[in-house]
């Protein structure tokens, strides 16, 4: 079979071992690909995709290295380092890895089994390339976050009674969800199981039935796809953060382990678990599950300085402050960029405090508080501000929480933080709400304020005051979505300018991030549509 | 089986797999080694049988379902066989005129590709000259047909039908049929069982019916 389908296409072949490297080499170079790279591990791998874009990535599952494959693609979709066009295929040796399923978008396109024939290959190959050409509208708007234009290329496939119907169904269900159209998701998943109860559609099922607030109905159907398909772990993890939503940690942790048991955890849920644990006072538990995942992954990129810093926290939590320097030394090293140097600082000025070492703790702590005066991560921010207080800048610490609030004002995750700072600091529960309360009420004024001014057609001054304060809180949704309209709608008063419209997209981009249903979303798109095209000169 | 022999031999397996293709692709790059091609397959279906019948001893059978079109897997099958048995005729066929054909069927790939393979690779070894492949609707499911024209299954076969472990011990074709009959059974829709079923029609018939 020849592959004509792979004419200009761009390849990256990762495998460890030469002979298989060399042998893919040969059979796609005959192929008339328009870019053949070939690497032995995932760091050349990363390289190459920060370098450029490739259409197919032909994946050794088993690397000879601390992370696999599977661990590999779930860095790259999380942390969308390529497009969902991209075709992932993982090259296997043994089928039986592949029984723990990942969730649907870590999932890879193909599993070759290993060994094969050129003309076995081929054949595979030639068939993967067939979905990837009938999906590729699909891809393409799943790259763009444009989940009508998703939903609208899904029906087109359906309508065409197209071989991929399924597929296009699980796609589709997926960006009913992400729209918040909940309530065709769960029509379109009890049609499915009607026919089938896959795994995936009854994990469907319960997204829906949760975001329509059934939360029991939803564990239900979690419980039933676990009890039956075991290997499920999108269900675990749903099913875990719908017990933490309900309040009950120790439930939310105990399902965790509960798939910990059946599968050593992707980083991803690691970190859940890890979360979790310190979250529902089980530092212990952190330790070990974070402890066992970083020694395993301990030369890959995978990692991120704040597993560290986790790691280390769950070590000062059991009094084991010494022990916990030795992770944040070691991170230190590894991480050196701004954001990394500052969390791991923070739990640094911590752990040392803990130790005893107050000299050392107040030293670094000098410097954190002087660096730590730009946007930075929820999390950073509250390990600064439990730092603060802890070498006695309380007001270096109320502003970091106030940061922190302001950013997510609606988070209950930051809220228990905010709260677990000042107690640990000695402060009342009172003390911990009325911060909540007062930075909640500030940046509602704020954004009050901005669109007061909207309203009054200072557009320009709502530009100014919104954009600071998006630039400011990035996570905070409400804001950021005002700065990308008011911003639209001066382009639409004042004409169209390349750097306000950049600006927009980002913000727009950054709402979508976080929130693909939000209602500001179509208004600042229905704005941007009337936008004229400038003239062509 | 400890996580550390586990592990060895998973690196075991994936070391043995990875110098079975090598030699494939250097068997494939002479042009003239379709003989030793199928031996090295053969080694490869082996081991990868030793290891499903040792996951399905540890209740490790839990199965990834999907939605799979029956047609496009038997061609698949059809035209990975017939490069490698060129001297044969192997071919999917339509389904019987009186029976319809199936649309989807919900089934593990990876597991059903690995056990029909070898049932495939016994066929074309027993076949004078033909192998056919056929899917068609059977109750809520779907029916798996691979014949071929040659000796037919001995009486031995017939009799366990690959439901017999002590069989799977006398050779690949027992222990290959003997993973298919697990396989199908592990497909299950509410109370009904996936199944095989041998018989002698002009050569040997497995089909598996999968609900």
């Amino acid at each position: 079979m020849t592959l004509g389908h792979l004419q200009g296409k761009r390849v990256l072949v990762i495998d460890d071992s030469d002979a298989m490297r060399s042998q893919l080499q040969q059979t796609l170079s005959g192929a008339g690909c328009g870019r053949l790279l070939t690497v032995p591990n995932i760091r050349q791998a990363l390289e190459a995709l920060k370098a450029e874009s490739f259409d197919i990535i032909l994946c050794d599952y088993y690397l000879g290295e601390s992370t696999d494959g599977q661990q590999f693609l779930e860095h790259l979709r999380t942390n969308d380092l390529i497009s969902r066009h991209t075709l992932f295929i993982m090259i296997t040796a043994e089928q039986g890895y592949q029984r723990v399923v990942q969730a649907a978008e870590c999932a890879p396109d193909d599993y070759f089994l290993k060994p094969f024939t050129a003309a076995q290959f081929n054949a595979r190959l030639h068939r993967v390339l067939e979905k990837q050409d009938a999906l590729q509208a699909v891809s393409k708007a799943t790259d763009r976050k444009d989940w009508l234009a998703v939903i609208r290329a899904c029906d087109a496939l359906l309508e065409s009674g197209d071989r991929h119907a399924f597929e296009a169904l699980k796609i589709k269900g997926s960006a009913l969800l992400k729209l918040g159209r909940a309530g065709e998701a769960e029509a379109l998943y009890r049609q499915v199981i009607a026919t089938r109860a896959l795994p995936w559609a009854r994990h469907g099922l319960a997204r829906a039935l949760a975001t329509q607030g059934d939360v029991q109905a939803a564990s239900d159907v979690l419980e039933e796809n676990i009890a039956e398909a075991p290997e499920h772990m999108a269900s675990y993890e749903l099913l875990s953060r719908l017990r933490q939503q309900s309040g009950d940690l120790g439930a939310a942790l105990h399902v965790l382990e509960r798939a910990q048991a059946v599968a050593p955890g992707t980083m991803a849920r690691v970190r859940h678990l890890g979360d979790l644990a310190l979250q529902a006072g089980r530092p212990e538990v952190a330790e070990q599950v974070l402890g066992e995942a970083l020694q395993r992954h301990r030369f890959s990129p995978v990692r991120e300085a704040a597993d560290y810093a986790r790691l280390a926290q769950s070590m000062t939590r059991q009094n084991k402050a010494k022990q916990a320097l030795a992770p944040l030394v070691q991170a230190k090293r590894e991480f050196r960029d701004e954001q990394s140097e500052l969390l791991l600082s923070a739990h640094e000025v911590i752990a040392l405090r803990g130790a005893g070492e107050a000299n050392k703790a107040e030293q670094l702590m000098k410097g954190l508080i002087e660096r730590a005066q730009h946007v930075m991560p929820g999390d950073t921010a509250m390990a600064i501000a439990e730092a603060c207080y802890l070498t006695g800048h309380e007001q270096a610490g109320e502003k970091m929480l106030a940061h922190a609030v302001q950013n997510a004002p609606e988070d209950q995750r930051v809220h228990g933080q905010a709260r677990a700072v000042l107690r640990a600091a000695g402060k009342s529960d009172e003390h911990g709400d009325a911060l909540i309360e007062t930075n909640q009420r500030q940046v509602i004024l704020l954004n009050n304020e901005g669109v007061a001014k909207a309203e009054s057609g200072d557009l320009e001054a709502a530009i100014s005051l919104l954009s600071n304060a998006a630039d400011r809180l990035p996570n905070n949704v409400l804001i950021v979505s005002n700065a990308a309209l008011v911003i639209a709608k001066q382009m639409l008063v004042r004409g169209q300018d390349a750097e306000l419209l950049r600006t927009c997209l980002r913000y727009r981009a950054a709402v979508a991030q976080q929130s693909p249903a939000h209602p500001k979303l179509q208004q600042i798109d229905t704005l941007l549509s009337r936008l004229r095209k400038p003239a062509a000169t | 089986m400890s996580e550390v022999t586990d592990m060895l031999l998973t690196a075991a397996v994936h070391g043995v797999k990875n110098q079975l293709g090598e030699l494939l692709w250097r068997l494939d790059a002479r042009g003239d080694c379709l003989l030793e091609q199928r031996i090295a397959l053969r080694c490869a279906q082996r081991l990868s049988s030793a290891l499903l019948l040792w996951r399905s001893a540890q209740d490790q059978l839990a199965l990834n379902l999907e939605a799979v079109d029956p047609h496009e897997m038997l061609d698949d099958l059809a035209s990975e066989y017939q490069a490698l048995f060129p001297d044969l005729q192997v071919v999917r066929v339509e389904p019987i005129p009186a029976r319809s054909s199936p649309g989807w069927m919900f089934v593990d790939r990876t597991l059903l590709s690995m056990v029909l393979s070898d049932i495939v690779h016994n066929a074309c070894r027993a076949a004078r000259s033909r192998v056919s492949l056929r899917a068609t609707d059977w109750q809520q499911g779907v029916c798996l047909e691979i014949s071929d024209d040659g000796p037919g299954y001995p009486d031995a076969v017939l009799d366990t039908a690959g439901s017999a472990l002590h069989a799977a011990a006398e050779g690949q074709t027992g222990l290959g049929l003997y993973l298919a009959g697990s396989v199908a059974r592990a497909h299950r829709r509410q109370a009904q069982a996936g199944a095989i079923e041998l018989c002698n029609a002009g050569g040997a018939c497995f089909r598996m019916y999968l609900p």
